[in-house]
């Protein structure tokens, strides 16, 4: 008991974040740069395969261009930003807040990894994390990766990157 | 995945990095797959069953490690069964002894990625516990029960009652008649008893060749109060000419119904409990003296004393007999109309009849005989077997409260019964909780969610998960769902295994990215 207890300690302090999570491979990203975002989903609803994945591109993050994959319909949902942004000298006031493969058939057994790009605002805050929710839709089931709470024991927590410091242009 | 691994080793101090590489190299090898996902629990979750299961299946994606594993009882008492589990894709977690009532098992296990994952399954076996439904066969066995009662008070009433009227009379009028119902109530006393058993157990009639609905019973208040009866029954049997026996007889009989049932049960006790000695030794004068009077009506001198007594008698067993039914009927007029309200009725109007017989008897019958008048004895007599068999028929009556709670407590369930509120709060969404009842077993949640000015928030999903960390009870989640009629959210189905403060965490999904999550406890009965 006390040594399973132990050794469920030690996995949790060392396995933080989990492999088990839909997660961004690069955890941490620049203020006011560019960022690849490679989303790796590591297993299906429960059993079953995955069909469709769903990104949220939230405010301060423009510019965005996903990467096509094979096998995957790609589509983008675009709206007025909040606020313009400079993408080295022309204001961008519109642009990708939701990204949506679907069609696809990515069965619980194995891994892949979603694609997307886009800019950080240089004003966003130092030291935050910032969230991609996402929503993992199977066959009647689905796993909203959409909590923002930053909670180690959420157990569908959004992934995230940790904002740094970028350099000045 | 490498970097994402080394940045968050250099934070660490270098003095552990080696410790930790060490754990790493350990465990870390079978580590990389996702985290382990509960697919099935056998029996479902929330399920009634007719008999125990033999054990318990939680069915994951992949093997894990229970940490712990914990049964909590009906009566809240908690085995720790870790131990008996082990690791596996499937956990099967065996059951032994299992009573009737609501189980939670509380769980939490490890994957192999060192999440730990609790959650926590409700099963009932018979019945769910705090909702009492009577089965349909019961039937049969609440008629033995009834008649058992019905023979053993009226057969112990009659006899022990007519042994101190003899006693006190003087003669044997009547005393075969006497001895054979003693004997019938001394018969029917231990069978009442064993039924007893049964019916607290939810048992067959076969099972009273075992010991466990005796013993049921004996531990219950009947124990002793069947005990005191049957020592009545045998000192009235044994009391011939031995006056003292027939009155210890008498008093030991209504010590026996004070210290049992609905009405000694009643509270103030001090009260309660006097009042209905008090009206079971007025009750012993009236109806034992029947019998012998009956028998001695030409020998004046009983008739004489009894009509000059008498009055005492009624006067305590009315004043005593009116002080228990308002205890019992409450304060709510409304639950009056039960079906105790109707035995009670029933009852007060088949002693208006038998007052009228006795006032004939009294008033119009007693001079005559006294005086020597042989058509006035006959005709007493007759009344005075009327007065008997009513008599039996309101003990009859009386024995069906066995079966029907006092309005008193119907009143006092109400009250456990109304509603649990919870609210919680975190902008932008305001939730209101209620549980109908509040109180632990089946209950039902409703979820009203509002932003602060109180209008009505949509949300595509509400998640309740609750738990009683101190109770060592891990997160039991439900969802809830829509109900337009209300354009609220509710929980028809939630079954709270224990009483007490329960946490809440309540999962909103207001939109298709955006979830919110409110915390907050409720106490539950």
């Amino acid at each position: 008991m006390i040594r399973n207890t132990l050794i469920s300690l030690a996995f949790a302090a060392i396995a933080a974040p989990a492999f088990a999570h839909v997660s961004l491979e690069q955890p941490e990203a620049k203020v006011g740069a560019t960022y690849k975002a490679v989303l790796r989903v590591p297993h299906g609803c429960g059993d079953l395969a995955t069909q469709t994945l769903r990104v949220q591109i939230p405010e301060g993050f423009f510019n965005v261009k996903p990467m096509p994959k094979a096998g995957w319909v790609l589509e983008t949902v675009k709206g007025k930003y909040a606020k313009a942004y400079d993408k080295h000298g022309t204001e961008v006031t519109e642009g990708v807040q939701e990204i949506v493969w679907s069609g696809g058939d990515l069965p619980n057994e194995f891994y892949d990894e979603f694609t997307f790009r886009g800019s950080f605002a240089g004003d966003l805050p130092v030291g935050s994390t910032f969230y991609f929710p996402v929503v993992q839709e199977c066959a009647g089931a689905q796993e909203a990766w959409i909590d923002t709470s930053g909670d180690e024991n959420a157990e569908l927590p959004a992934p995230g990157v940790v904002l740094i410091e970028g350099k000045a242009h | 995945m490498l970097g994402l691994l080394r940045s968050g080793l250099f934070r660490i101090g270098t003095l552990h990095l080696a410790a930790l590489v060490g754990v790493l190299l350990v465990l870390w090898a079978p580590a990389l797959q996702a985290h382990a996902v509960l697919q099935s629990v056998t029996p479902a979750d929330g399920s009634l069953l007719q008999t125990a299961p033999d054990a318990l299946r939680l069915r994951f994606n992949e093997a894990v490690r229970p940490l712990s594993i914990r049964l909590i009882g009906p009566n809240g008492a908690v085995q720790d069964l870790t131990a008996q589990v082990p690791g596996a894709a499937e956990l099967v977690i065996p059951l032994e002894g299992i009573t009737q009532g609501s189980h939670v098992l509380s769980w939490r296990v490890v994957s192999d990625d060192g999440h730990p994952i609790p959650g926590a399954m409700v099963f009932s076996v018979g019945e769910i516990t705090g909702a009492t439904a009577p089965e349909a066969d019961d039937g049969t066995l609440y008629l033995a029960i009834w008649l058992a009662r019905f023979v053993m008070v009226a057969g112990l009433i009659v006899g022990v009652g007519g042994a101190a009227a003899l006693a006190w009379i003087g003669g044997k009028g009547g005393h075969r008649s006497l001895r054979l119902m003693t004997i019938a109530g001394l018969v029917a006393a231990p069978v009442y008893l064993g039924l007893h058993g049964l019916d607290a157990l939810g048992l067959g009639f076969a099972a009273l060749v075992s010991p466990a609905p005796w013993l049921a019973a004996a531990g219950t208040s009947f124990g002793p109060a069947i005990a005191l009866a049957m020592l009545a029954g045998l000192l009235a049997l044994g009391s011939g000419r031995l006056r003292g026996l027939a009155w210890a007889a008498m008093v030991l009989l209504a010590l026996s119904f004070a210290i049992s049932g609905h009405a000694g049960a009643a509270t103030p006790r001090w009260l309660t409990r006097p009042m209905v000695f008090l009206h079971l030794l007025a009750l012993l004068f009236w109806i034992g003296a029947l019998i012998p009077l009956a028998a001695t009506l030409r020998r004046s001198e009983g008739l004489r004393r009894f009509s000059s007594r008498i009055p005492v008698a009624l006067t305590l067993l009315f004043g005593s007999g009116l002080a228990l039914a308002m205890i019992q009927l409450g304060p709510k007029p409304a639950h009056w109309q039960s079906a105790y309200g109707a035995i009670l009725a029933a009852k007060l109007g088949l002693i208006a009849l038998l007052l009228a017989l006795a006032g004939w008897n009294r008033w119009r019958l007693t001079g005559p005989v006294l005086a020597g008048d042989d058509e006035a004895v006959a005709r007493m007599r007759r009344v005075i077997g009327a007065e008997v068999l009513l008599s039996l028929v309101i003990l009859g009556l009386t024995a069906g409260w066995r079966f029907t709670p006092p309005p008193r407590a119907l009143a006092a369930a109400e009250q456990i019964t109304a509603p649990a509120f919870a609210h919680l709060h975190a902008d932008p969404v305001m939730a209101m909780l209620s549980l109908d009842p509040g109180r632990s077993g089946p209950t039902r949640a409703e979820i009203d969610l509002t932003d602060a000015e109180m209008a009505p928030i949509e949300a595509l999903a509400v998640t309740l998960h609750l738990s009683q960390p101190d109770q060592g009870v891990e997160r039991l989640t439900r969802s809830a769902s829509h109900d337009p009629a209300t354009g609220g959210w509710r929980i028809d189905d939630l079954l709270l295994p224990l009483p007490g403060l329960w946490q809440l965490e309540m999962e909103i999904r207001l939109t298709r990215f955006k979830m919110i999550r409110l915390q907050g406890e409720i106490a539950v009965e």
